[in-house]
């Protein structure tokens, strides 16, 4: 509820897949945790992931997961919404500052 | 002659940290510029502040508490309020510094202020402070050096004889001429008279004349002794009276001031209801782009496995393209063994079949290997087909939030000048505003009857002087009197007489001289061509004369304005101390031509001229032209923050 308010998200599902998708860009592991279960995760992955876009992206990104995408798409939405809240505990209080559109846009000036 | 040469300020109202306004030591016209609330008025409270020790709020009522002028900013940073405010100048020669600054002493941590003043680099005594800065530039004098616009309204109470803030400025405007100093010689001269009569009448012999006179003379002198006192005394109840009034007026015109600050408070909570619309609507801009942030970040993360596929997508259709060759070939082989495929000349027949046996044994293999990891890319690409870069959608969530991060940054501006505005409004009540009309309406009636009362005294004062000198002159002829007596006291009796006829003779001269260089800087300053002069009155007020010989009345504030600044270069280059001219918000009520003409005279007024304008009060481009070389230096107050200001230097 903290990120959602703090990024003006109409809903706290935004979160969940901003957190996956920053997660995945980022390079957090996707595996579960030794005896991890999901109590209190209220999201069904096929809400967070109606497209299936986000679980093409971990078997592009992970090919070890390859078969366990489900697992490990519910084990990124808690560890992504985790790393976003490190993201604004180191500072960055904006949406383009957590996307790093700053610095794409300062990229795109060097090049 | 006093001139400023720099003004520092650390931690003074919005003037967080320190900072520093060097002035030119060219003859000339400084301007500040800067928005409303960039701290204009606090930097003319710096002036008064330095050399008076006293601060006045924009009502003109003299500030207490000086801690909520600190910067609020450092106050909360550091746990305390404090600041510093130093002038430097010159005077007679002489350099100054003096300083006045606020910080925690004492054992319980109290805020307080310390005053520190130099004369060409050595200190003085804390006693000394005050006097002398009070004789390089007296309180009673200093609007005419420190002038705010706001406070127009007294020049024209100048006109009317019965104003009892006209009265007041009058005696400011005497002091500022120095006439004191001449009143002063007179009761020194009345004092030697009253010497010598003691003397004549304590020499007279005790014959039955002589003893009448002794008696009279003595009653008299008891009697102008207790009027003396009467009159020290009511004059000190009417300076009490007039400041207790001054008080009242000033306490009345924060109730005008709270009307105004009322219009204002109105004006931003509009302001701050079009900020809260504009905010939902930029909020629910913003909220769609944010829903597909995640798309961003993931077009991010996939941006090089799906580069790495497309080329290995197209390593494997350069593959399938050499197989299908080598299937062809193969085909070829199979219609005609003899043939060379390639070459089309003869071929051994083990040599074909060799050939034939080995093509057909890779590409059987390599093809569909090949065509399956194809189609497993493709599937892998068209499933990460959404995730595409898409940077119109980056650019848009970007200058969305920044656009609701400005919004919300202008409302809590907006909230906050709200919250200082109420803190203002907080104790105004209508019982208060009854209650001060009424303290006035007392006031000034007391004030009458003292006036009365004094002019009365005055009168028989008057009358009793002339008749001790009559008899003090009769008892210096009676025979056995010393004769130099009667010579010193005919001599002190025409003195006075002279002293008096001298102080109306320089008063006129002075009304005279004043209305000569007012109407001189009106002149330059006025547009409309009919107005031919200005002319003088007792109380020092100056009616615009018309061309065809009759009064101007009902004047416009622009007008006003115009008068009063004629009247601030008359009485600088008329009086006892010259200094320069500071001028608060110096064309709020002028229009364009007077604007253009009044920057044009300014150096007539004095050789050092800081004005402090808004932006916009007036065109900067015509100005620098219109001044040349006379326009010394430009600064402006950039906004940090709302509590933090800098001063820049434009030019």
């Amino acid at each position: 509820m903290k990120l959602q308010h703090l990024f003006d998200f109409n809903q706290m599902i935004d979160v969940i897949k901003l957190g996956v998708a920053v997660a995945l860009r980022d390079g957090v592991d996707p595996a579960a945790p030794e005896g991890a279960t999901y109590t209190g995760n209220n999201f069904n992955i096929d809400s967070i992931d109606r497209d299936r876009s986000l679980r093409a992206a971990i078997r592009a990104l992970h090919p070890d997961v390859r078969g366990q995408e489900d697992v490990a798409l519910r084990t990124l939405m808690s560890a992504g919404v985790l790393h976003i809240q490190e993201l604004t505990d180191d500072g960055s209080l904006s949406l383009a500052a957590i996307l790093k559109l700053d610095e794409d846009e300062q990229n795109s000036a060097d090049s | 002659m006093l001139r400023f040469t720099r003004l520092v300020l650390k931690d003074f109202g919005p003037f967080k940290g320190r900072q520093e306004l060097p002035f030119s030591d060219r003859n000339g016209v400084t301007f500040i510029v800067g928005q409303n609330g960039r701290g204009k008025t606090t930097l003319f409270n710096a002036f008064r502040y330095a050399l008076i020790g006293k601060i006045y709020g924009r009502s003109g009522r003299e500030r207490r508490d000086l801690t909520e002028l600190a910067n609020v900013e450092t106050a909360r940073t550091q746990g305390y309020p404090s600041f510093k405010v130093h002038l430097d100048f010159t005077y007679g020669g002489s350099e100054y510094s003096i300083q006045r600054i606020l910080s925690p002493a004492g054992p319980d941590n109290q805020p307080t202020v310390q005053a520190l003043l130099t004369r060409d680099g050595r200190p003085l005594s804390q006693e000394a402070i005050e006097p002398t800065l009070s004789k390089i530039i007296p309180e009673s004098i200093h609007q005419f050096f420190l002038f705010d616009s706001e406070h127009l309204a007294k020049y024209e109470a100048l006109l009317d004889d019965s104003s009892d803030a006209g009265d007041r400025l009058r005696s400011a405007i005497e002091r500022i001429l120095g006439v004191p100093i001449l009143r002063n010689a007179e009761a020194d001269l009345e004092a030697l008279e009253d010497e010598i009569s003691q003397a004549v009448a304590a020499q007279t012999q005790s014959d039955e004349e002589g003893s009448r006179l002794q008696a009279e003379i003595q009653n008299l002198r008891d009697q102008i002794k207790a009027e003396e006192d009467s009159l020290q005394q009511l004059d000190e109840e009417i300076d009490e009276y007039e400041e207790r009034l001054s008080e009242v007026e000033r306490m009345m015109s924060d109730f005008e001031r709270s009307r105004n600050l009322l219009v204002q408070r109105d004006a931003e909570n509009r302001r701050r209801d079009g900020l809260i619309v504009s905010i939902s609507e930029s909020l629910e801009r913003y909220r769609r782009s944010a829903a597909e942030a995640w798309n961003i970040a993931l077009a991010s993360a996939v941006e090089s496995p799906v580069a790495d596929r497309q080329a290995e997508r197209e390593e494997l259709q350069r593959r399938v393209t050499r197989a299908q060759i080598e299937r062809e070939l193969l085909r070829d082989l199979d219609q005609h063994p003899e043939l060379c495929p390639t070459c089309e000349q003869s071929l051994d027949p083990a040599l074909s079949q060799h050939l034939r046996d080995q093509v057909a044994a890779t590409n059987a293999e390599t093809f569909g290997a090949l065509e399956r990891r194809l189609s497993e890319i493709g599937k892998e690409l068209d499933s990460l087909a959404g995730a595409a870069p898409d940077p119109s959608r980056a650019a848009l969530l970007r200058d969305r939030e920044a656009e609701l991060a400005r919004l919300r940054s202008e409302k809590l501006d907006c909230d906050q000048t709200i919250e200082d505005l109420n803190r203002q409004l907080r104790n105004v009540s209508e019982t208060e505003v009854r209650r001060l009309a009424e303290s006035l309406r007392n006031y000034s009636r007391l004030l009458d009857n003292k006036r009365e009362q004094r002019a009365a005294l005055e009168e028989g004062l008057a009358e009793h002087r002339q008749t001790r000198a009559e008899l003090t002159g009769r008892a210096a002829r009676l025979p056995g009197a010393d004769p130099s007596l009667s010579a010193r006291h005919g001599l002190v009796r025409k003195l006075v007489r002279l002293m008096g006829q001298s102080i109306d003779e320089y008063r006129s001269r002075l009304r005279a001289e004043v209305q000569s260089q007012a109407t001189k800087l009106f002149l330059l300053m006025r547009h409309e061509t009919e107005y031919d002069a200005l002319q003088i009155n007792d109380q020092y007020g100056l009616n615009i004369l018309h061309s065809d010989g009759s009064t101007v009345s009902g004047r416009s504030s622009g007008e006003e304005q115009v008068v009063a600044f004629s009247l601030m270069g008359a009485l600088q280059n008329s009086a006892a101390v010259q200094g320069p001219i500071v001028v608060d918000m110096p064309f709020g009520r002028l229009d364009d031509e007077h604007k253009r003409q009044i920057i044009a005279a300014l150096p007539e007024m004095s050789d050092q001229i800081i004005l402090l304008a808004f932006e916009g009060e007036f065109d900067a481009h015509q100005a620098r032209n219109d001044l040349g070389a006379q326009l010394v230096a430009e600064r402006s107050l950039n906004r940090q923050s709302s509590r933090h200001t800098e001063i820049g230097e434009v030019r």
